[in-house]
């Protein structure tokens, strides 16, 4: 019953969110500096073919009328085309998001196992060599810049060692082609019953997923590390070793204390990642949302920017009212 | 009675390593507590109670350490034992009871699995069953109504009293010899505080175990210790029969403690001061700063515990370079 009404509750203010998310969206990029119509025609167009291309995106219009005619598209499902290729940005979300998605997703948990490792190890030995030893291990992590430990990564395993397929793209050259039900590749390639194309997809997916697990392992580590301490010096976990329970299961105890803060954070972490993988997605030429992105800034592509903003926002707001959900089903003391 | 007693406690010392040097927190302790006894150890905050406790129950963790004594339990040296084996110590032949029991409890399991796990502990599988049958008979035990119902739900749904009921339970369920309670009634209510302690004295003295009780109320050591220990800056300073120190203090920090509470008999005097830092322990009589009877030597030699009123009932100790009739006439002017 209290479940559901708070559920109830987070679900009511998507709606709240959301539109706030478009209207941001909208004002971000009317304050953004530079005019797309330069842009899209080049620096040697006349101001005739300028104005004829601000004309016809409706860069004159008055604001107000621009910002209610972006808002009913978008209430249609529709998010327009892109300046340059004149793509529908909903249908290219549609594949890349996904692809994005898959890529942060299989980050997050190596970055959570790596980490989650290192700093309870750390807040268990506080103080004592294990301690220093992962912590330095958890700022080395997070003092390599990403696209280095991708560089790295390839290098080492590509280069040298061949453990990991060239870095290109989700399946690289292999001319294999999944019909896309999910457009996570692990997954539709399971479906589909292609063996060939489950193991393609993962060995794709190995380098670009550490890359970001190891450095944003650093993250889980220093947050885990600093949660796991405050537990175990807490009464409940003294009292759990007064009771003779043995140390895994103390352990356990100060785990079920410290994972709230921890999964906020995974949460936090998972929102930032997928415009921040944009650099990961470009060394490894990954179809994913986040290069785009980063492509249409520079170009000022503005259907693609707002699609995307709203895009990462919409997921965002989805894995803040599952992770809500999720605090509330783990803790007995929220229910009533 | 039995030629050994149950907890003998030999000059205990364990130092926390600081950034600010070595905290001794307890400073050679020594005490012993015997079948059907409740002994009390009183000391104001930060002189080394629960320092102690924790010792004895091997609980002291990094930056902290025991760095010598003895711990006996029936014999045994506790300190000597391996991790596993002091790890079946605790539960089973010691019994722990915290200060608030909500802390102590764990706020996400059910109570039952709290049982079950003590239990699986020490016993290994044990069915639902079983571990079931014998909290609802324990929850019983402790005077609680509706055992099953209270099994079935959450630290958080219970009122203060039977949470700490419920951790009475759960440190008695495997029938420990010993009862450890630090501070086991301050977070709750005055009125709950008796029902707490009248059912500790019962699972002590009517089923033969022995406690330690660390509190700060004296008037609760009046009424239900036997014995009392008192320390001041990681040392014991005082042990004798509650009714014989009480009555005829020999120590001046024991007797400021009993003149800061009005009493019949004694002048009432504030003690003022506060501790000393633990980190540099005076070459003389740590309480020396703050005591009306210090002479000249108290600056310079640190006393040692030595016997005091031979005459009193019971063994009667004190660390204190001044004779205790001398303390004790003049607290006593007033009468
Ligand atoms: N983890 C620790 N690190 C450093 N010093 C510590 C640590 N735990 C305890 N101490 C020190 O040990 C001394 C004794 O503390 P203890 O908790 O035993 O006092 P206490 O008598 O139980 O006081 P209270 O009545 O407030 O509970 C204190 O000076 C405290 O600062
Ligand atoms: S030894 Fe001296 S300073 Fe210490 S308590 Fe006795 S009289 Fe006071
Ligand atoms: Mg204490």
């Amino acid at each position: 019953m209290g479940l559901m009404r708070l559920i109830g509750k987070r679900l009511l203010l998507i709606p709240i969110s959301l539109f706030i998310l478009v209207s941001l969206s909208f004002l971000l990029l009317e304050l953004m500096p530079g005019n797309p119509a330069i842009t899209i025609a080049g620096d040697f167009a006349s101001d005739a073919e300028i104005e004829k291309i601000e004309e016809s995106l409706g860069l004159n219009d008055p604001l107000g009328a621009r910002y209610l005619s972006y808002l009913g598209s978008v209430v249609r499902g529709d998010l327009g085309r892109s300046f340059f290729s004149d793509q529908p940005v909903l249908g290219e979300l549609r594949e890349r998001l996904p692809a994005t998605m898959e890529l942060v997703f299989l980050s997050l948990i190596v970055a959570a196992i790596v980490g989650l490792f290192l700093g309870v190890l750390g807040a268990y030995y506080r103080g004592r060599k294990v301690d220093k030893a992962t912590r330095g291990t958890v700022t080395l992590f997070q003092s390599i810049p990403d696209f280095l430990m991708a560089l790295l990564l390839i290098f080492f395993l590509f280069y040298l060692w061949s453990v990991a397929p060239a870095p290109v793209g989700r399946l690289g050259f292999s001319g294999v082609s999944v019909e896309p039900i999910t457009g996570f590749l692990l997954v539709d390639t399971l479906v589909a019953g292609d063996l060939n194309a489950f193991v393609l997809a993962g060995q794709h997916l190995l380098l670009p997923v550490l890359a970001l697990g190891i450095v944003y392992a650093a993250y889980f580590g220093k947050t885990a590390r600093s949660t796991m301490a405050t537990a175990l010096d807490s009464t409940q976990v003294e009292f759990a070793r007064a009771c003779g329970l043995s140390e895994w299961k103390v352990v356990y105890y100060a785990f079920l204390q410290a994972r709230t803060p921890i999964l906020t954070y995974g949460a936090i972490l998972f929102g930032a990642l997928i415009g921040g993988a944009a650099i990961i997605e470009t060394i490894f030429s990954w179809p994913g949302a986040g290069s785009w992105a980063l492509t249409a800034i520079l170009s000022l592509d503005i259907p693609v920017i707002q699609g995307f903003i709203l895009a990462a926002g919409f997921v965002t707001i989805t894995v803040f009212l599952l992770l809500d959900v999720l605090i509330l089903l783990l803790d007995p003391r929220v229910r009533l | 009675m039995s030629e050994t007693k149950l907890l003998d406690v030999r000059g205990v010392v364990a130092n926390y390593d600081s950034p600010r040097g070595v905290v001794k927190a307890v400073n050679a302790v020594s005490f012993s507590a015997d079948r059907k006894e409740m002994v009390g150890i009183v000391g104001e905050s930060g002189c080394g109670k629960s320092a102690t406790i924790r010792a004895l129950l091997g609980l002291i963790r990094p930056p902290g350490k025991v760095v010598e004594g003895e711990v006996l339990l029936d014999g045994q040296d506790l300190l000597k034992m391996t991790k596993k084996e002091i790890r079946q110590v605790r539960g089973d032949k010691i019994g722990f009871v915290a200060q608030n029991p909500f802390a102590a409890l764990n706020p996400i399991y059910k109570i039952h699995k709290q049982f079950h796990n003590v239990i699986r502990a020490h016993e290994g599988r044990s069915s639902s069953r079983s571990t079931r049958k014998r909290a609802v008979d324990m929850l019983t035990a402790v005077g609680i109504p509706g055992p099953e119902r209270i099994l079935d739900g959450y630290a958080h749904e219970l009122s203060g009293g039977m949470a700490q009921r419920v951790v009475i339970a759960l440190a008695l369920i495997l029938d420990p010899e010993l009862i450890v309670a630090d501070e086991p009634t301050t977070a709750l209510d005055v009125t709950i505080q008796r029902q707490i302690l009248d059912l500790l004295r019962r699972k002590t003295v009517d089923e033969g175990r022995s406690l330690l009780l660390v509190t700060h109320d004296l008037g609760v050591v009046a009424q239900y210790c036997d014995r009392v220990v008192v320390m001041y800056a990681g040392k014991v300073v005082e042990t004798g029969l509650v009714s014989e120190v009480f009555a005829r203090p020999a120590h001046p920090y024991t007797l400021g403690l009993l003149q800061s509470v009005p009493r019949r008999g004694l002048k009432v005097r504030t003690l003022g001061g506060r501790v000393p830092s633990l980190i540099d322990y005076p070459p003389g009589c740590a309480f020396a700063d703050r005591c009306v009877f210090a002479i000249d030597r108290c600056r310079e030699d640190i006393p040692e515990l030595r016997p005091a009123f031979p005459s009193g009932r019971g063994v009667r100790e004190v660390r204190c370079h001044v004779n205790e009739q001398e303390v004790f006439a003049d607290a006593a002017v007033d009468r």
